[in-house]
């Protein structure tokens, strides 16, 4: 690295060698701007994608549609994943066919919410759900909320709560490709379809 | 005060300098870098003296597979032994060892043209296929190998059950089988808070093999021809 300084010193002495200087100087300026852009730009344009907003139903100001004591994991819009049952992971064979949950993604960070009135039995790492809450309705009757973000949950074990209650973060965690949540309900231990279950509460899923 | 002429040409020559003198910079601050770079961890984690030589070698056409989280090729004529191992290495991996494209690319040594195709292009063309197919739809998608690498991830997968014969269409040889099982995947990875959990996933897989006189074995290694090779892997589970 002295090679450099060596030649710059030298060619300070003389007035065209100021002027390369002048220009080597203005060339590596314009070439850092050129190059560090990307790096100040791409987090911002990232950042502004994946950080919910109170219009898509990431905010807590959003809260979710409520129906009696039930309301919506995603309070707005969602994009519907895999459903419930048999149902491939496209592109690979070495994936279960069967899921037990239903996959809604709003957009990493977006705010998940407890569907229903209970008590958490879990909150941090569960099996392939990653950073996962499930949620004791009594009755046999389980909520499950998977894949949130490492260090976004914002219940305990044994906290009570109701529909609405913000949970955590949605994420990418456990065995997940993508931001989305897992939600699933079981009854008496055995997976069950969420759709015509949150539907009879009032609650249509896509 | 030198005329504008003059001037335009210290101008240019400036420029000129400038550009040499910049590229002479960042030369020197590569080559500077090149010197440091950090040495390829798949080759450093594969060091001569971490591999114990075991009895068992001889049978394995690289014995340095498992050091890498890769099953080892077996060296054998036996369709069951062989579809076995077949199955389990697709789905068997440390993101922490290696990347998926290496994973692959070892994989892709288990593979043996497809003998009833009678020229060697549409042999060759066959056996691409074949390797492309295992990419887009048999293994983990290169999307969840991401999601498990952020997390120091790692997948065993053993089958469950024995193996499913399932007949091969137009081999007249009868050398070429295709066998279908249950495999238990065992993922682990990290929980979070510096320690690791593991769950299973499951899954119903078929692999094609050709155990003949067809078979090209892996180039420099104790195969021979007539020991068991993959001919494809499938997207989805053969019945009989």
């Amino acid at each position: 690295m002295g090679a450099p300084l060596m030649i710059a010193s030298t060619a300070a002495k003389s007035k065209t060698g100021r002027r390369i200087i002048a220009g080597a100087i203005t060339l590596g300026l314009l070439a850092s701007f050129f190059l560090l852009t990307p790096l100040i730009a791409i987090p911002f344009a990232v950042a502004g994608q994946t950080v919910a907003s109170p219009a898509d139903g990431g905010d807590d100001s959003n809260v979710p549609a409520v129906h009696g004591a039930w309301g919506y994991p995603l309070a707005g819009g969602y994009t519907k994943g895999r459903g419930f049952g048999f149902n491939p992971v496209v592109g690979c064979g070495y994936c279960s066919t069967y899921h037990e949950g239903y996959d809604m993604a709003q957009g990493c960070g977006a705010t998940i919410f407890a569907a229903g009135p209970g008590t958490v039995r879990v909150a941090g790492v569960y099996q392939g759900y990653g950073n996962a809450v499930m949620i004791d309705h009594g009755g046999g009757l389980i909520t499950l909320y998977g894949h949130m973000q490492w260090g976004s949950l914002r219940v305990r074990v044994g906290q009570q709560t109701s529909a609405g209650t913000p949970l955590g973060a949605e994420g990418n965690t456990g065995n997940s490709f993508g931001c989305h949540l897992h939600f699933e309900v079981r009854v008496d231990g055995h997976a069950i379809d969420p759709q015509p279950f949150m539907a009879a509460r009032g609650l249509p899923l896509k | 005060m030198a005329a504008p002429g003059a001037r335009r040409n210290g101008l240019v020559w400036a420029i000129v300098g400038a550009a040499v003198l910049l590229g002479g910079v960042v030369a020197i601050i590569i080559a500077s870098i090149g010197t440091h770079a950090t040495p390829d961890p798949t080759h450093s984690a594969t060091s001569p003296s971490s591999h114990a030589p075991s009895p068992s070698d001889s049978a394995v056409v690289d014995p340095g597979a498992a050091d890498k989280g890769w099953v080892a090729e077996p060296v054998t004529t036996d369709p069951s032994t062989y579809m076995t191992a077949a199955l389990e290495a697709a789905g068997t991996f440390d993101t922490t060892k290696s990347s998926r494209d290496q994973w692959l690319a070892y994989l892709d040594t288990w593979f043996t043209p497809d003998t009833r195709y009678s020229s060697k292009a549409d042999q060759q063309a066959a056996m691409q296929r074949s390797k492309l197919e295992l990419r887009q739809g048999v293994v983990l998608p290169d999307s969840d190998w991401e999601s498990l690498a952020g997390e120091d991830g790692r997948v065993a997968t053993t089958i469950t059950g024995s193996i499913t014969f399932v007949p091969v269409t137009e081999d007249p040889s009868g050398d070429m089988r295709i066998g279908t099982a249950n495999v238990t995947l065992k993922y682990t990875r990290s929980d979070g808070s510096g320690g690791e959990t593991s769950y299973e996933d499951h899954a119903r897989v078929s692999v094609q093999v050709l155990c003949g006189p067809g078979s090209v074995p892996t180039p420099d290694s104790s195969q021979r021809a007539g020991d068991c090779k993959v001919v494809r892997y499938f997207t989805q589970a053969m019945e009989p």
